[in-house]
């Protein structure tokens, strides 16, 4: 009904490509993290994905020799629902993203001013704050409904 | 001779957009790179379809091939008119626009098309693999892992991605066959 519709509407990254964030690491094929549309753009095969934050269940990064890795985990059917995740599974014959991970480099190249891997520092350290910012505004409005 | 050609158009591979320049000719579409001067040659008679895809600032040019190979041209401006009269004149193609998925979902169909993955959301595409960009692939309940070729151009690398399969979808066993 008008709740679920609600829920839907606040999970839809972009209406169209013109939102998309006019960024260089967005062009370039890095991670982008868009904290006024709470989305997270991939690259994937050249092609700039956008991630819904609310999609998105935990990330963890680690850094072994010479390269960092960044996992991204996503909500799916099997994993722990989120209270308002219940709409997504109306699809049984869908076919979820559940994880991906990304690696690069941490030394840098002559020229460089910071190293490949600092874009997934950077990603890692900003889909927490947007993911955290979500949740507790998520939390606030079921408080309010009740 | 009738004949297109850009500069600063990258051609993208394993997530690595390579710098160089396109020259759209009357029998072959050449795309030669900055950096070490390889050059791609496609010939018209090869496409199976040609697509424009809008992106951030630019748009790109999607080449699917009659052998099932995959070709993205990056960084062209506003001449899509241009280039798909051109499509149109000399190679009897219509480049038609191939619109992303925009939505930020996770979820979505995958379909294969010649060494394609792509996954849809609704109508739209969301992303897609060429399966040659893919080391491994193993198959657990309910779960499809694919590892990627590593490439240290790019400034990040995709290594992995695992997919959640709904049950008796056996249609789904199509990556490993395509190895």
């Amino acid at each position: 009904g008008k709740e679920a519709e609600k829920v839907r509407k606040s999970t839809v990254s972009y209406k169209s490509v013109n939102q998309m964030p006019r960024e260089p690491e967005v062009k370039d094929l890095k991670l982008y993290v868009d904290r006024k549309y709470e989305t997270v753009i991939m690259p994937i095969f050249g092609l700039p994905v956008p991630y819904h934050i609310s999609t998105i269940k935990n990330i963890s990064q680690s850094i072994e020799g010479d390269y960092t890795y960044l996992r991204i985990n996503f909500f799916h059917p099997g994993a722990t629902m989120g209270r308002n995740e219940g709409g997504n599974y109306s699809h049984p014959d869908a076919t979820f993203v559940k994880e991906v991970t990304y690696r690069s480099l941490n030394t840098k190249e002559p020229g460089e001013i910071s190293a490949p891997s600092s874009n997934l520092n950077t990603a890692f350290r900003l889909i927490k704050e947007v993911q955290k910012r979500f949740k507790t505004r998520e939390a606030e409005e079921r408080e309010k409904e009740d | 001779m009738d004949f297109l050609e850009f500069n600063s158009i990258s051609s993208e591979h394993r997530g690595y957009l390579a710098p160089g320049k396109i020259k759209l000719t009357n029998d072959s579409l050449i795309w030669k790179s900055e950096k070490t001067g390889k050059v791609e040659q496609i010939t018209p008679d090869d496409i199976d379809c040609v697509n424009f895809q809008k992106f951030v600032g630019s748009f790109g040019l999607r080449i699917f091939l009659k052998n099932g190979s995959l070709h993205r041209f990056i960084g062209f401006k506003d001449d899509e008119k241009k280039i798909a009269d051109f499509f149109k004149k000399n190679y009897e193609l219509d480049m038609l626009e191939k619109e992303l998925s925009m939505r930020g979902w996770n979820w979505g169909t995958v379909n294969f098309k010649g060494d394609v993955l792509s996954f849809n959301i609704g109508e739209k595409t969301s992303f897609e693999i060429p399966l040659s960009n893919v080391s491994q692939c193993t198959t657990g309940k309910n779960e499809v892992t694919l590892e990627f070729h590593q490439n240290d151009d790019a400034p990040v690398s995709l290594m992995e991605m695992r997919y959640h399969i709904p049950t008796t979808e056996s249609s789904e066993n199509d990556p490993v066959d395509a190895f």
